[in-house]
């Protein structure tokens, strides 16, 4: 036991044993290892004082050790692969081929297809499951298939979820907006929605006819004509409205009461129909512009009332902007029926 | 296999027969290691390499028909004891039939054959 020449015989021995048989399947490698220790245990008990050559016979005929390591893998081909040694993977044993099947689940379940591609990815994923299964190892892919399936599963029930909580809801509130009482709101609303389109039509329409020179914004009456007497001062504005629609005189005879620059007058000169369209003109005189009345009104203002006791005032306002240009306006005040508008017209004098 | 090649062919034979060998000698008692191989060495020609012995006793004992025990020895640490099972038993069996008709075909082949 002490005879350390021997010993080291022995440990060389046997580090030359596990480097031969380190590629064999561990539980099998470290048998023999243990094995062989024991053979040699066993012979030096029957040996009495071995020298070195009774240990290298001794060693010569358990043999080389890549001679052990030969007979072990020729003996068991299935221990050459450290992976070898796995459950259903013995003698033969070779990488297996990943399952086409189980690739084409995983693809199909991510591509989704409107749920079509999920369904089909379940299929792929039980196929290419059975066929791993019955390749016996030949065939791997397994995770990706697993992967396939459970994607391929949320794909349809994901659609279905949203089908059956989302759907009611949606259905629930189309069928109560059938239902009488929100019905009188629904008409209610739509009532104001028209009154809100109308008010907008209008603010459009009046806007449009501010833009326009000579006005023709109204239900009955239109400012016709602005007035521009160039040149001289004082100026005379001129103004005429005409009746948009065919009327009779008497429709107007209580259009009176003109006013021009604050002063009450009677300011249109007269009526005649045309047609069947009323004009009425006047004339206006504009004093000079001056420290004082610049940026003053002068200010005709028609008011009256039609048939069944509608108001309808026309108001027209000149108005100086500054001493040295000359720019009026002309704007028509309409109240016709709860609508007004305003139009201006603008007119430049030298 | 290239005739003549001696070493070789007794390979090939000793592949097929050396594992029931190692049943046959366990059949009557267990035993250790050291003794197995010392006995099959002992018969000539079966075995060359004492140690190519323990890789096919390490494979039967994964395939169950061998089974191990430590038992004290009377020097030295303690042994591993090989033990042959009822798995082993009837393996062996079946070899020993097919052996024994095998040994009766090539032998009634050979002296067919005038070799002597």
């Amino acid at each position: 036991v002490n005879n350390t020449p021997a010993n080291a015989q022995i440990a060389d021995y046997m580090a030359r044993l596990r480097t031969a048989l380190q590629d064999i399947w561990a539980p099998r490698r470290d048998q023999i290892i243990a094995d062989v220790e024991d053979h040699i245990a066993a012979a030096l008990d029957e040996m009495k004082d071995p020298t070195p050559a009774d240990i290298a016979n001794l060693l010569e005929r358990i043999g080389d050790p890549e001679q052990i390591a030969a007979a072990a893998l020729s003996d068991d081909p299935g221990l050459a692969p450290p992976s070898a040694a796995r459950p259903g993977q013995g003698p033969g044993w070779v990488a297996p081929v990943t399952s086409g099947l189980a690739i084409a689940s995983l693809v199909l379940s991510i591509l989704w297809l409107a749920g079509l591609g999920s369904l089909l990815a379940i299929i792929l994923g039980f196929l290419s499951l059975s066929q791993i299964r019955r390749s016996n190892g030949r065939t791997g892919g397994r995770g990706l298939a697993i992967a396939g399936l459970i994607i391929g599963t949320v794909g349809v029930l994901m659609p279905l979820a949203w089908l059956l909580l989302l759907r009611p809801a949606v259905s629930n509130s189309a069928t109560s907006s059938a239902g009488s009482a929100v019905n009188g709101q629904a008409a209610a609303a739509q009532a104001a929605a028209e009154q809100a389109e109308a008010a907008q039509k209008a603010a459009a329409a009046a806007t449009a006819a501010m833009a326009v020179p000579h006005c023709t914004r109204g239900y009955h009456l239109a400012v016709r004509d602005g007035l521009v007497s160039h040149g001289r001062w004082p100026l005379v504005a001129r103004y005429q409205f005409v009746t948009l629609k065919p009327e009779s005189s008497s429709s107007y005879g209580n259009l009176l009461n003109g006013r021009a620059d604050g002063t009450s007058a009677r300011v249109f000169t007269g009526a005649q129909s045309i047609g069947g369209h009323w004009h009425f003109v006047g004339t206006l005189p504009v004093p000079a512009p001056n420290a004082q009345n610049v940026g003053s009104n002068a200010v005709i203002q028609f008011t009256g009332h039609y048939q069944s006791g509608t108001l309808y005032l026309v108001e027209i306002t000149f108005r100086t902007t500054a001493v040295t240009s000359r720019t009026f306006s002309i704007c028509g005040l309409l109240m016709t029926e709860g609508v007004s508008s305003a139009v201006t017209t603008t007119a430049a004098s030298s | 296999m290239v005739l003549g090649d001696k070493t070789n062919l007794l390979a090939q034979m000793r592949r097929g027969a050396i594992e029931y060998c190692v049943l046959a000698l366990l059949r009557k008692e267990e035993r250790y290691g050291f003794d197995i191989v010392r006995d099959l060495a002992a018969t000539s020609g079966l075995v060359t390499t004492e140690g190519t012995i323990y890789p096919l006793l390490a494979r039967l004992r994964s395939e169950g028909l061998v089974e191990t025990t430590w038992q004290e020895s009377r020097q030295g640490p303690p042994r591993r004891y090989y033990r042959i099972t009822p798995e082993g038993e009837f393996a062996l069996a079946g070899f020993v039939q097919e052996w024994e008709r095998f040994r009766d075909s090539v032998d009634q082949i050979l002296e067919l054959g005038g070799a002597s």
